[in-house]
């Protein structure tokens, strides 16, 4: 009885009744705001991931196509120069006349010295090129998913992130990258999706440059544009995935977004998996029927963002379905908490089928 | 007791001032309450409609300048214009976030594109949105309608190239 009287009559923690509700529903409120933006930001960085590795792999590529070029400007003039000498001897001798056999002897005898050398150094930079349009895609490839793995897993965003372009990879290529996996451009060797796509590229029968020999196009140079390439088409694609085995903060941030609104919960989901797309073309104004000419002679190859199309369906599907085919699988693997998201309007849920689900063109309209 | 004895035990009892005084604050306290909610909330809105104009602008300046034939137009007529499909595409690409909230009323997005669409040049991307506030029987912040317009701005390179799509029939 007291002890019920002197309850009533004691004041002490007054204030705790009222402040403690309240210190714990902003406490809330701090972590459903940090849960939202860890969320968001985890997205964000991976969606970063994956468009900075497709564009640095298509910038490699297309750096390599502009190598190719000079080389082939070099080698076009390395051929040219023998003509252009015995050019020069004739005239000389048609102006100085019979005054000019010393001078012709002289010159024959330097030109005798010169073609070989010149050959050579044609030899040279035709085994350059060939080498160059073997392992370009290679590097550039491995490189993109290197430099990018690195920086965004010590950023804590992304476990790895891949690229893979048509040029790809051979089949040589894959098994030295096998067998040296200290070398700093292997891909990072436990995620799923780099075997099968590296397995699907060296069976496409792709892993070059797309540079064909140019005999067969009856160029005075070494390497001529494949036909198959063109401003637009699949071959000069470059792709990749970002993913990220565990988001680490996912299970907090999504307990933390449904805490305020546990009947109304925003559906960030952290995905785990981005992807983006980059191209190579050649820098013309103009169709491509005009601009194929200049292709491999001149320096403006150069690589933009593209919207990610899986890359399916194409004028050449005994080339683009074996990559397709993996690319498929292995997206499919890695995106299933995107599309299991359930966003509520339906506008973005045919974004997502359109950008995950659905071939992205029809026939042919992939590679025009 | 007379009332004037009454009255001086009253006043001079200390009993009930902590409950009284209590009372007279909690209004201003639940106010500044109610206040950090509605702002903790609007800014973590905020940062989705910034997030969304941001993936709004990732996506048209890959949209816009990208292939008809993949927006049901093969004759390349709307090309670097936000209309039909691309600009059904860009706006979808903005809602995938700001779907995320269903205090943010989707039929009411806008988005708005403007650019030279060159290469090398940027391609600027406004986006807005009603919200609907948490605390609406309360008139802070957001006034008696309890909606608030919110809109973010994003900023890209495009990514167009020169070269000419073919055009199919």
């Amino acid at each position: 009885m007291l002890r019920c009287t002197r309850l009533r009559r004691d004041e002490r923690g007054m204030i705790l009744v009222v402040a403690l509700p309240m210190a714990v529903i902003l406490a809330a409120c701090t972590f459903y705001l940090l849960s939202v933006g860890a969320a968001v930001v985890h997205r964000e960085r991976l969606q970063d991931a994956a468009d900075a590795t497709a564009f640095d792999s298509a910038v490699l590529h297309a750096r390599a196509m502009n190598a190719e070029v000079a080389l082939n400007l070099l080698s076009a003039t390395l051929g040219a120069l023998p003509a252009a000498l015995r050019g020069v001897e004739g005239l000389g001798a048609a102006a100085l006349g019979g005054d000019a056999r010393a001078l012709l002897t002289l010159a024959r005898s330097g030109e005798r010295e010169l073609v070989p050398r010149m050959q050579a150094a044609a030899n040279i930079v035709r085994d350059t090129q060939l080498a160059l349009r073997d392992l370009a895609p290679l590097i550039a490839n491995g490189e993109a998913t290197r430099r990018n793995t690195a920086f965004y897993r010590a950023q804590a965003a992304a476990d790895g992130s891949i690229a893979l372009s048509y040029a790809g990879l051979s089949a040589r290529d894959q098994s030295q990258l096998r067998a040296n996996p200290g070398k700093p451009w292997l891909l990072a060797p436990r995620t799923p999706l780099p075997a099968k796509a590296l397995d699907a590229a060296s069976s496409s029968g792709a892993g070059r440059l797309p540079l064909i020999a140019a005999e067969a196009a009856n160029l005075p140079a070494s390497l001529a544009l494949s036909p198959d390439a063109e401003n637009g088409n699949a071959i000069l694609q470059v792709w990749a995935v970002a993913r990220r085995e565990r988001f680490a903060a996912a299970s907090w941030a999504e307990r933390g977004i449904g805490l305020l609104r546990p009947d109304r919960p925003l559906r960030i989901t952290a995905k785990n998996a981005a992807f983006a797309q980059a191209e190579l073309y050649f820098d013309c104004a103009d169709s491509w029927s005009r601009c194929a000419a200049n292709a491999a002679w001149s320096p403006r190859w150069t690589a933009r963002m593209r919207r990610f199309e899986r890359p399916d369906g194409s004028s050449d599907p005994a080339r683009t379905r074996r990559i397709a085919r993996a690319f498929t699988s292995a997206s499919d693997a890695l995106d299933r908490p995107l599309r299991t998201a359930g966003h509520r309007d339906a506008r973005a849920r045919d974004y997502v089928r359109t950008a995950y689900d659905s071939p992205p063109c029809g026939a042919n309209a992939c590679l025009h | 007791m007379t009332r004037r004895g009454a009255c001086a035990v009253l006043r001079r009892d200390q009993r009930g001032v902590l409950l009284l005084e209590a009372f007279i604050a909690f209004v201003p306290v639940m106010l500044l309450f109610t206040a950090l909610c509605q702002t903790c909330d609007l800014f973590a809105h905020q940062f989705i409609v910034q997030r969304a104009a941001a993936a709004a602008a990732r996506a048209a300046v890959v949209i816009l300048p990208d292939d008809g034939a993949r927006y049901d137009d093969p004759a390349q007529s709307s090309l670097n214009k936000l209309e039909g499909e691309r600009k059904r595409a860009v706006e979808a690409a903005a809602l995938s976030l700001l779907g995320a909230s269903r205090q943010l009323a989707l039929d009411t997005s806008q988005v708005a594109v403007r650019g030279r669409f060159q290469p090398g040049t940027r391609t600027d991307v406004e986006l807005s949105v009603d919200y609907t506030c948490l605390m609406r029987g309360v008139p802070l912040l957001c006034g008696r309608s309890g909606k608030l317009r919110l809109s973010a701005a994003a900023r890209l390179t495009y990514q167009g190239a020169r070269y000419l799509y073919p055009e199919r029939s």
